[in-house]
């Protein structure tokens, strides 16, 4: 028998915390427990059996065939990890209309008896720093956008700005980094968290944080700021990101 | 209620359809396929150059009144006019199409409401502005924007794609 094993993440439950884009997931695998597909070896360590079939085919019409690579630029080998990184870059190449966010959640493992897909080996403190440097890169970017860059009137990023979303999220933990990052045309760089009934979004324009809050059925909170590094964030903003993440 | 612009085909009807023109890759990712925050600019949504009210260019977001003679023909001429223009990396824009929404579901957007006015011009007849009600903050609105975006995303109506140059050589 063949198992996948769902390990905690450090922070977070094994499933990982929904949000409205991955309900769908998450009905899937409380669907696949309800069938005895899977079964929890302990606390927040469930185990897909060999319902892994099951898996796969919800993870994909784009799973050709067992042994195909059927992820792009990632291979998968038996007994590693691959991490929420690569769990995310699935999701968003090859499951469109599930809308998940990335990074997702969780680590995957493969058993010894897991032949049939390959992982590619990662450790959970790569992914993460792959994660921020993909943002600060897009972050520079952004800060490189000619005028009218969106053909309407687009207004790029300020080097302020720049500086002040990339020292944002140095100020972050690892699993709180945004999930979305945006320039939108205003000069602002955007950055979002979504869980099942909470948004959070963070602008920077200029020196200038702009941000809103809102976890499940709490009133939202929100404030404009001028950002510093000898300035603490709002204390609100900053327990907001940490329940999100 | 009066319209506000003497243009305008009339006062803007609370089930009326409302497009908004989405193309690639500025406002509309084609990678994950959805429409991009950038869609609504908060400067824009805020009228933060300040309100205006000059007919056929107020201070707003961009819409389109569809259900008026000549509403969608604006509304994708101007998409493609946008889709037009150079970028600096000479990558082409592509027009994707409009987000088709109704008038009363802008205007009471969860976290909102919005404000959605009739701005026709002799030019655009049926162009219309969204924009946030006098007094909110961009802090405040932001959710207000995503939800609209969202909106967006879930009614995207397509152009029709091209017709490739050599299929009349095909046999």
């Amino acid at each position: 028998m063949m198992f996948l094993q769902l390990d905690t993440h450090p922070r977070r439950k094994a499933i990982p915390h929904v949000t409205s884009s991955s309900d769908q997931l998450v009905s899937v695998i409380d669907n696949l427990v309800d069938a005895g597909d899977v079964h929890e070896l302990e606390e927040d360590m469930p185990v897909f059996s060999e319902s892994l079939g099951n898996v796969a085919k919800f993870f994909g019409e784009s799973l050709p065939t067992k042994n195909g690579a059927f992820i792009k630029n990632a291979t998968f080998m038996k007994n590693a990890t691959f991490t929420a990184g690569a769990l995310s870059f699935l999701s968003s190449n090859f499951l469109p209309n599930l809308n998940l966010p990335a990074p997702t959640y969780g680590t995957f493992n493969a058993s010894e008896n897991w032949s049939w897909v390959d992982l590619q080996p990662d450790d959970g403190a790569a992914c993460y720093a792959q994660r921020r440097d993909a943002l600060s890169s897009r972050i520079e970017r952004f800060c490189e956008l000619p005028a009218n860059w969106d053909g309407d009137g687009g207004v790029a990023p300020s080097l302020a700005a720049g500086e002040a979303a990339t020292e944002f999220l140095s100020s972050l933990h690892e699993d709180e980094l945004p999930e979305e990052c945006h320039a939108v045309g205003d000069g602002e760089i955007v950055f979002q968290w979504r869980r099942k009934a909470s948004f959070i979004e963070v602008a920077f324009d200029g020196p200038t944080i702009s941000w809103y809050a809102r976890l499940g059925d709490q009133e939202a909170v929100h404030s404009t700021d001028v950002f510093s590094t000898d300035s603490p964030i709002d204390n609100r903003l900053r327990e907001a990101i940490r329940h999100i993440s | 209620m009066t319209k506000r612009c003497p243009a305008s085909p009339g006062p803007i009807e609370p089930s009326e359809s409302i497009a908004r023109g989405i193309y690639s890759p500025d406002v509309f990712d084609r990678d994950t396929g959805k429409v991009t925050p950038a869609a609504v600019k908060m400067d824009e949504l805020l009228s933060i150059g300040g309100v205006t009210f000059d007919c056929g260019n107020s201070s707003g977001v961009s819409v389109f009144r569809l259900d008026h003679s000549g509403g969608r023909e604006q509304a994708s001429a101007t998409v493609k006019e946008i889709v037009n223009r150079p970028r600096r990396d000479g990558a082409p824009r592509q027009a994707i199409g409009y987000a088709q929404l109704i008038a009363h579901e802008i205007i009471n957007i969860e976290h909102g409401p919005l404000d959605l006015l009739d701005d026709g011009s002799a030019e655009l007849s049926c162009h219309a502005v969204v924009r946030a009600p006098n007094g909110r903050t961009k802090a405040s609105m932001r959710e207000a924007r995503d939800k609209l975006v969202k909106m967006m995303n879930d009614n995207l109506v397509l152009f029709p794609k091209e017709p490739a140059e050599d299929d009349s050589n095909q046999e």
